[in-house]
């Protein structure tokens, strides 16, 4: 008898022992995007963030799934356990995921209502060295960070890294416009866009407040009938307006904050842009017109009017890949390239103009003739990845427009915006010559 | 000896005693405490002077020195408002110094003396003040694109910002003159005194010592404020004044009106007949009050609650060090333990200019005792002259000098003609001192006459009469420096209690206010924006764990 009871004080003992030192679960960094569990309560958030870490270079180091139950995704139930009290949040695998995961950690210890409802997700989606004549980019570090709903419909962001006061502030904006969303399922986006600015407006100076107002009276101005949130599809121009009407403060509001007075100083705004008060004015005269817009379709355009650049992934554009390499040993490929937001507002070949417009109109229309592709900076870096091409500069001014791929070598031909029409010219004709060489190698 | 003669002579218009920790007894710390809060009525029976005002900032101490407690910083809608002329061109026949005065009241009387001189700064108070004054300083602002607060100052730091960056164009026709000037408001924070005893007691050496460890650096080169009366300044955001007693003197008549045995109250520019029947405040109140704020305690360091946070603390204070910032921000400074600062002067770059400039540098004095009164005594000027010795700093005289017949000054400054030929006279605030050279009369006595009486050829008798006199003086020799540019390393302690930042307040934030630091301190910056984020991080975190006293007393309404 008294043998059982000293074995099952030794078993609790053990068993506290154990508990006692059981490692603490961490919350998983998911993939960006991925569908989220529909039994997730209602409330649900998604944190996404985005840096500009090199994406192929992330993808090699990306940790493999685990195989012990010990890390789950933050949408399943009961994922986060205590240690001794301490939440134990895991380090996601970009520039700044200690930073974040300590800035998330201490949120949820403000926050313990949230530890199941919070999902994570990380992506590295700077410009590869691929795109940079294989020199490294992605210095100065960038961060923006998204917290959507489930649908993935932004509710509000932050650019840079915010440390827990910003982090919890975050918070309490998505879940008020998500609370909005939910209470009323016919919310019409006027409703919502005048909601939003009428509680961002006393959280601004002056100058943002005067702008915000005059960027609603403009959207007043311009809205024809209401449409409500759930019907809404803008466009990518929308968020490109949004930016050209916010830029002129923006401007002026870093000059005079930060002391930054002309470009040379711009390297010094994109550090202060990873401290989100850099960046906050901006974001709260945005998030009116821009919250409940699903980020599937808008995170690029978003990233790429903060960064100026295209955001680009690892993602792998499989029917291209295979179309590249059933093409090339017999043809030469082209490659059109789509520019980014900016430059797409320029029409390609230009439609008006002298000779030399009309001289790439008529290579253009040559171009066309040959097996030929569209593709934009994330497929072609993908491709050149891939291929293991040599790396092109696609970041340099003027921007390129064509790229043409041999099978014999391993360095794509770059045509920019200022060569000679000519020389793409002579370049097509040689590829047709030796097309026409490999289809008829007897004639 | 002839030191000792300057500085007794200096002795008789300052407070006596030395700047040292001094112990107060309690009672008259609490009196001090009393002054300090008091709102002071106008027409106060009790001295028979006219009391608070006329014109003044705030009725008491504590309604600017409060955050975290009594004697703490202000927010910037307390800020004192100064407009300062850039540069200004008057146009039309017969340009004199009565010309300049009558053209430059069209803008504000405020830039006239009661001598009639003209300077190129105007501090223009909250409250008080004619009704016709208070009309033309609406009017005026009416040209400054700010929001002010009640209290007068703006009403946020981006306020701040905004107006600094947006100057004032006048112009006005006044007969056959035309005036055009471009100005510009100018403002100043409520400085935290906390720990203020402790500066007054750092003495003169060891802010040399520091100047001289600067020396060899090469990129900071600080600069003591060195005063008329040859000591160093300590106090204010230029260092323009040398000790407690005289800060308090000082503020006294400048931000509430109340007059004191050295420091005339601020005149109402509409009301030049009015006196003050005597002082406001007695000097015994005035060393009362000096006491208080002596008193008070330094500011401290807050204790992070985490062992993560403090390793933070301890790496960020680290990286401070090695960035550079400790440089100026010095940690220790005689008996200011903690301080953070150095107390020199650093030129901060372009963006910090305010016309109320620095003391320009006296590198060297020489004492020189003169019987011959035949040795010509020149001074050479190079743009416009100089005051020094005001409160929110030294001002630019604009001036004719018929005297000087088509001299164009070195640098910007003043175009000199002779009156009856100007057509036209151009004003540009100097960025340099515009003296090296300055003679400071200590003694000036006449002692006799020397008759000499001389036959001429052509018979006629000369008489020339010679006065004997007793000169002492001192030549004073400057440094040019860009002391429209040069502010004092304010002290660090108590930062995370004080914000918002720099001597206007223009930065909200201590990220805002580490990237506005230019000139001598442009390659400490960028040390520091170089750092990674998660360093950057951990200085902020240290910086706040500088805090405002735990025990500082609180204001009792």
């Amino acid at each position: 008898m008294r043998f059982i009871a000293i074995s099952i004080s030794l078993l609790a003992a053990a068993q506290a022992f154990s508990q006692k030192l059981e490692p603490a679960t961490a919350l998983r960094w998911s993939k960006p995007f991925e569908a989220i569990s529909p039994t997730v309560n209602e409330s649900h958030l998604v944190l996404l963030v985005i840096t500009n870490d090199d994406p192929f270079q992330a993808e090699e180091h990306t940790p493999s799934p685990p195989k012990s139950g010990t890390e789950k995704s933050g949408t399943e139930k009961s994922d986060i356990k205590k240690s001794e009290g301490e939440l134990v949040i895991e380090e996601p695998p970009v520039w700044c995921g200690r930073l974040l995961a300590k800035a998330i950690g201490k949120a949820l210890k403000v926050r313990p209502d949230l530890n199941d409802n919070l999902s994570l997700q990380a992506l590295s989606a700077g410009l590869p060295p691929e795109l940079t004549a294989g020199v490294p980019s992605n210095q100065p570090a960038r961060a923006i960070v998204f917290l959507c709903d489930t649908q993935y419909r932004l509710l509000a962001l932050s650019v840079g890294v915010p440390d827990v006061d910003q982090l919890l502030q975050m918070i309490e904006d998505a879940q008020d416009v998500n609370q909005s969303l939910l209470l009323d399922p016919e919310l019409t986006h006027r409703d919502l866009v005048h909601a939003l600015a009428d509680r961002n407006q006393p959280r601004l100076a002056r100058l943002w407040r005067n702008t915000l107002h005059e960027i609603t009276l403009a959207f007043d101005a311009k809205l024809d009938k209401p449409i409500r949130v759930k019907d809404l599809d803008p466009t990518v121009e929308r968020v490109l307006e949004l930016d050209a009407a916010l830029k002129p403060a923006y401007e002026l509001d870093v000059r005079l904050r930060f002391g930054l007075n002309d470009a040379t100083d711009h390297r010094r705004l994109v550090i202060l842009e990873q401290h989100p008060q850099a960046r906050l004015a901006w974001c709260e005269a945005l998030t009116p017109f821009v919250a409940s817009f699903n980020m599937l379709d808008h995170w690029r355009g978003l990233v790429e009017t903060v960064w100026g650049f295209p955001p680009i992934t690892a993602e792998t554009d499989s029917e291209l890949q295979t179309w590249v390499t059933e093409q090339l040993p017999s043809n030469p490929v082209i490659l059109l390239i789509s520019p980014t937001q900016q430059a797409a507002l320029l029409p390609w070949p230009p439609a008006t103009g002298g000779k030399r417009n009309q001289a790439w109109k008529k290579v253009h229309e040559q171009a066309l003739a040959h097996p030929y592709r569209s593709v934009n900076y994330q497929q072609l870096a993908t491709l050149i990845h891939l291929r293991q091409l040599r790396p092109i500069d696609a970041v340099a001014s003027p921007p390129i427009r064509y790229i043409m791929l041999d099978r014999n070598t391993s360095t794509p031909a770059t045509i920019r915006e200022n060569d000679p029409p000519g020389r793409f010219a002579s370049m097509l004709n040689r590829s047709r010559l030796k097309t026409a060489e490999v289809e008829a190698p007897n004639r | 000896m002839l030191t000792r003669l300057f500085f007794s002579m200096v002795a008789v218009t300052t407070f006596g005693g030395d700047a040292l920790l001094h112990a107060a007894s309690p009672a008259t710390i609490q009196l001090g405490r009393g002054l300090f809060e008091r709102e002071w009525p106008s027409k106060d029976p009790r001295l028979g002077g006219d009391g608070l005002g006329p014109m003044f900032n705030g009725q008491s101490c504590v309604a600017c020195h409060n955050q975290g407690g009594v004697g703490g910083g202000g927010a910037s809608e307390f800020n004192a408002n100064t407009i300062g002329i850039e540069s200004m061109q008057i146009k039309g026949t017969g340009v004199n110094n009565d010309v300049i005065a009558s053209m430059v009241s069209t803008f504000h009387p405020g830039f006239v003396q009661s001598n009639g001189s003209v300077i190129n700064t105007f501090t223009i108070p909250h409250r008080g003040g004619s009704s016709a004054f208070r009309q033309l300083n609406d009017i005026l602002y009416q040209h400054v694109p700010t929001v002010r607060s009640e209290f007068g100052g703006s009403a946020d730091a981006a306020e701040v910002r905004h107006s600094y960056a947006t100057p004032i164009l006048f112009n006005h026709n006044n007969g056959n003159h035309q005036i055009t000037l471009r100005a510009r408001l100018f403002q100043r924070n409520t400085t935290s005194l906390f720990g203020a005893g402790a500066i007054d007691a750092v003495t003169d050496k060891q802010i040399i010592a520091q100047t001289k460890l600067q020396k060899a650096h090469p990129e900071i080169s600080g600069r003591p404020s060195t005063l008329k009366n040859g000591r160093i300044g300590k106090f204010g955001w230029r260092g323009n004044v040398g000790s407690l007693v005289e800060f308090v003197d000082q503020a006294c008549a400048n931000e509430i009106g109340l007059e004191t045995r050295r420091k005339p109250q601020a005149q109402d520019p509409l009301n030049r007949g009015y006196r003050n029947s005597t002082t406001d405040i007695t000097d015994a109140q005035i060393e009362a009050m000096r006491d208080f704020v002596s008193a008070l305690p330094a500011p401290t360091r807050r204790i992070s609650e985490t062992s993560d946070d403090r390793a933070e603390v301890i790496r960020g204070e680290q990286i401070f060090n090695s960035v550079g910032c400790s440089v100026c921000h010095v940690p220790n400074l005689g008996a200011a333990q903690g301080i953070y600062s150095d107390l020199l002067l650093h030129e901060m770059g372009n963006d910090l200019i305010d016309l109320n400039h620095a003391e320009p540098y006296a590198i060297r004095r020489t004492a020189v005792v003169n019987h011959d009164y035949t040795e010509a005594v020149t001074t050479e000027n190079f743009a416009g002259s100089m005051s020094s010795g005001a409160y929110y700093g030294a001002t630019t005289a604009i001036k004719t000098n018929a005297m000087s017949v088509g001299r164009r000054s070195g640098g910007r400054g003043n175009r000199e003609r002779p009156s009856k030929l100007i057509r036209k006279y151009d004003f540009v605030a100097p960025d340099y001192p515009s003296q090296r050279l300055k003679l400071i009369d200590l003694v000036n006595e006449e002692t006799g006459n020397i008759r000499e009486n001389e036959i001429l050829e052509d018979g006629r008798q000369q008489i020339t009469e010679t006065r004997s006199a007793l000169r002492v003086y001192v030549r004073v020799h400057y440094e040019p420096t860009r002391f429209n540019q040069e502010w004092r390393t304010p002290p660090l302690w108590g930062v995370a209690d004080s914000a918002p930042y720099m001597h206007d307040g223009r930065a909200e934030t201590l990220l805002e206010s580490i990237t506005m630091h230019d000139g001598e301190a442009a390659g400490t910056r960028d040390r520091f924006l170089n750092l990674s984020l998660a360093d950057r991080h951990a200085v902020i975190a240290f910086l706040e764990t500088l805090v405002a006293p735990t025990n500082a007393p609180q204001p009792r309404t």
